[in-house]
């Protein structure tokens, strides 16, 4: 997670890795250790986890595989779950969405303009992936590929451009 | 000078009496390539070790108790399983490979058949999530192990107090995966000088060294590559081996080549073990025509072998038996350690 000034100066905290669980409501606030002093314009951030802590060992915290976010046969992180069904039809769907290595390196980059505030609320809106994923999208992803790239592309549009 | 000189060297022998003491955790045979795994991120402590045993030999490890690590990885077979062609886990499930056999796992660039784990530290996820091996998840083995009295005694020997994570359980293992070293086979002593070949095992040794080695090369007897050695498919596994991983049809049924050494007794052979003795893999080479194209400048089919020569090479692949290896105690069943771990768990709820 990073900051950025009108000047283009960028901040980065240190060993940045958070876990959203939708469930977890502990998890939806995020105190990010950034310095207070310094006039943002925008926050940057990794939607996903980055090839090189992906080719590392086993580590802890938000990062342990006990997390859930760990494929099991496969080394690498998934970088977003989302399951569910749809109400109109009786089918579910299940995305696990990840995958590291070229050609279909599924991290994201999301860049919010933001004012200078102590504290801010950033929506998702998962309803974007859906209205965009292409009809030919299938309804189980869970492997990485290029069906994972695509809609992964898509993932960094959950977010708003800019937050008041 | 010369009192400074006796102080300095009173220092050093009093260091190398203290140091010797102990056993090293680890060694890496002099002659080999360094390790490729980083101790650094990982260093070896012996009550690591021991915590990574015991998970090794705990069927608590799968959801119903019944499956360990050591179920398909017994130390007597060089860590293979030597009862089931491929490998057999919780309610008698069958899976789809053949266990592989356990060593020299430090020098190690990916593990499984397909190469699917890229870190040894990340290697026994595998096997405790599969459904048809260990069908137990991460979250709930942290739990069932935090509830374990001997595990909090071993928990905080190992990392200073009694909490499990994935992290650290998954750490330990990997520990006690990385001492199983062999390197005292009679090839071995045959290289340090120590021994010599029988004449028949010097026809094998060069035999191996003309037809054998570009794959299973010195001295880890693997070159840790994948490669298709010209088998056909088994209909029923339909297993495409690395191209699973890479999704590059060039890689399809291209197998990691495993080791050499121990392989007098961690048959049987294959991915999917369908050589049940090595008379018949040797066959395989010497009298089959490959089933799909080669495409492997190191291998074409079927090799040149006589059936004399087959007899000599069998002979040099007895020398890779390593009997310190598969019948070292600091490798077998820790019983010592889980009855002095419960011990104190009792000890400490009284």
């Amino acid at each position: 997670m990073a900051l950025k000034n009108e000047k283009n100066k960028i901040i980065r905290e240190k060993k940045s890795f958070h876990l959203i669980n939708i469930q977890d409501t502990n998890s939806l606030t995020i105190s990010p250790q950034l310095s207070t002093n310094f006039q943002a314009s925008s926050l940057q951030f990794f939607l996903g986890i980055d090839s090189i802590t992906n080719s590392a060992g086993v580590q802890g915290g938000c990062l342990d595989p006990m997390q859930g976010m760990y494929w099991t046969w496969l080394s690498g992180y998934i970088n977003l779950k989302l399951e569910g069904h749809y109400p109109s039809a009786s089918t579910s769907f299940q995305y696990h969405l990840g995958g590291y290595r070229a050609p279909f390196n599924t991290l994201q980059t999301v860049e919010i303009e933001i004012p200078d505030a102590k504290y801010l609320e950033i929506p998702i809106d998962i309803e974007k992936l859906f209205t965009q994923a292409e009809d030919s999208t299938p309804d189980h992803i869970m492997s990485p590929g290029k069906e994972a790239m695509q809609l992964s592309k898509l993932t960094a549009t959950m977010f708003p451009s800019s937050v008041k | 000078m010369s009192k400074q000189f006796l102080l300095a060297a009173f220092i050093v022998i009093l260091l190398v009496a203290f140091r010797s003491r102990e056993k090293p955790l680890f060694v890496a045979p002099p002659s080999w390539p360094q390790p490729h795994y980083d101790f650094n991120e990982n260093p070896l402590t012996a009550s690591k070790i021991a915590l990574g045993r015991v998970l090794f030999y705990d069927p608590l490890l799968s959801a119903d108790s019944s499956t360990s690590c050591s179920s398909c990885h017994s130390s007597y077979t060089a860590f293979a399983h030597t009862d089931h062609a491929l490998s057999h886990g919780i309610h008698d499930s069958i899976g789809t490979r053949n266990a592989p056999a356990l060593m020299n796992l430090a020098w190690k660039k990916s593990l499984m058949w397909d190469g699917a784990v890229h870190h040894l530290d990340l290697q026994a996820l595998a096997p405790i999530a599969h459904p048809a091996e260990m069908g137990e998840e991460l979250q709930h083995l942290t739990l069932k192990l935090q509830s374990t009295g001997m595990y909090n005694v071993l928990f905080k020997n190992a990392f200073g107090d009694t909490l499990v994570t994935g992290e650290r359980t998954l750490k330990a293992i990997a520990q006690f995966m990385l001492v199983l070293v062999s390197a005292q086979s009679k090839y071995d002593s045959v290289m340090q000088g120590k021994t010599q070949f029988t004449l028949q095992e010097k026809k094998g040794y060069r035999l191996y060294q003309q037809h054998c080695s570009g794959c299973h090369a010195e001295p880890l007897f693997t070159n840790d590559e994948f490669a298709y050695n010209g088998l056909p498919a088994d209909p029923k596994l339909n297993d495409s081996g690395r191209m699973k991983i890479t999704g590059d049809p060039k890689d399809s049924l291209h197998f990691k080549v495993p080791t050499l050494r121990n392989i007098e007794v961690s048959y049987p052979y294959m991915h999917d073990g369908r050589f049940m003795n090595l008379t018949a893999v040797l066959k395989h080479y010497s009298t089959s025509a490959s089933a799909l194209p080669l495409n492997n400048p190191k291998l074409s089919l079927p090799l040149p072998l006589t059936p004399a020569d087959r007899v000599d090479l069998l002979a040099f692949l007895l020398t890779l038996t390593d009997k310190n290896f598969l019948f070292n105690p600091d490798f077998a069943y820790p019983k010592k350690i889980i009855e002095q771990a419960t011990k104190e768990s009792e000890r400490l709820r009284k």
